[in-house]
């Protein structure tokens, strides 16, 4: 049937996603048959993301594997209104993804990968069963730090429309409170979001964690320094995990200099652990 | 501890090599960048992150506005004036 882009259910709405069919057009994964689900970043990132995240959706299925990406409740062309999702619908969201490629692909194991805030939703989701691999691209660890960035990137429009000092991220906490929502580059973020984000600590959630992991720092210098909260991350996750820098000039979820359309050290770090995943 | 001067060739190669630039010539060190449309409120974001990478400076919400960020020279004296505070 070849890829395809479809919609499935989740509940009473429809989310729509993109298969790509294993093609093997190079050398196959030495991995037992799986699909790897990809999850967006949010907001703004989810549009500078879909090259990328499409890029190595490909990559994956001429490996061998079934991919898949989709649209989170809210965004992209799944239905739902944004306001009205929350965390909890988001990770209901990656469930029935799982079993959407599952029927379609007609295998059972799911590797579940993840970009940004998308990282961190899929690390938080339950698939069903065991807990699967998972392959974590500079994900959000703090929802605290996450949220008030949201609120910051507001200020950041703010400033940059009206050439003025705005509100405090105080005040804007304060709005929410009211029930009114916060727009962050379009997007009405409201309060049971904020608060379901500041709820998370990857560091926390994951100790410990019982499958593969992954998780790729992307800098965009050789000299950069690493990630403090990435490598305590791992560190808290146990053996099972490992932690891969990639460096890549152009940004994978904001807008660069150049139109990316792939970034290569991020995708040899991902190819690669999916290589070894069935190694002992 | 960096003076003024110092900075603001620095911020410049940040700024020239970051964002979409068509002619980096006609940007003045006192242009605006946001009128220019060479740095939007997510190009602010991505300062505040380099500031933060490169500076260890954290911008406060009150510090967020024009006179900081709206060209290269008013990025460089903001940073002087951090550093400076320590």
């Amino acid at each position: 049937m070849g890829d395809r882009g479809e919609f499935f259910p989740c509940g009473s709405r429809r989310l729509y996603g993109f298969l790509h069919e294993p093609r093997a057009t190079e050398a196959p994964l030495a991995v037992a048959p799986a699909a790897v689900v990809f999850v967006h970043p949010f907001m703004e990132e989810r549009q500078d993301a879909h090259p990328f995240l499409r890029s190595i959706a490909g990559q994956v299925s001429a490996r061998g594997l079934w991919a898949m990406r989709f649209d989170l409740h809210g965004c992209g062309d799944s239905e739902g209104e944004w306001e009205d999702a929350t965390v909890a619908s988001w990770l209901d969201d990656i469930r029935a993804a799982c079993d959407f490629v599952r029927a379609q692909a007609g295998v059972e194991r799911v590797i579940l990968c993840g970009l940004r805030f998308g990282a961190t939703l899929a690390a938080l989701a339950d698939i069903g069963g065991p807990k699967p691999p998972l392959a974590m691209i500079q994900p959000v660890v703090k929802g605290t730090s996450y949220s008030m960035d949201m609120l910051r990137a507001y200020l950041a429009a703010e400033m940059v429309l009206t050439r003025k000092a705005g509100v405090s991220r105080d005040a804007l906490i304060e709005r929410l409170r009211l029930g009114e929502t916060v727009n962050v580059f379009g997007y009405h973020l409201t309060a049971a979001q904020f608060d379901g984000i500041r709820a998370i600590d990857l560091s926390h959630s994951l100790a410990s964690y019982p499958a593969r992991s992954l998780v790729i720092d992307v800098v965009k210098t050789p000299t950069a320094r690493a990630s403090n909260e990435l490598t305590a991350l791992v560190a808290a996750m146990g053996p099972g995990s490992t932690l891969a820098r990639a460096v890549e000039p152009q940004p994978l979820y904001a807008e660069g200099k150049v139109h990316l359309t792939r970034a290569e050290q991020v995708e040899l770090a991902l190819l690669g652990w999916l290589e070894a995943l069935d190694q002992p | 501890m960096s003076s003024t001067e110092e900075l603001v060739p620095r911020v410049r190669a940040y700024v020239l090599s970051n964002f979409p630039v068509a002619d980096p010539g006609a940007v003045t060190n006192g242009a605006s960048l946001m009128e220019l449309g060479i740095v939007d409120s997510t190009g602010l974001l991505e300062v505040f992150e380099w500031l933060r990478d490169e500076f260890s400076i954290e911008v406060a919400d009150a510090e967020m506005v024009p006179d900081n960020f709206d060209s290269i020279a008013n990025i460089a004296a903001y940073v002087g004036r951090k550093t400076a505070a320590g």
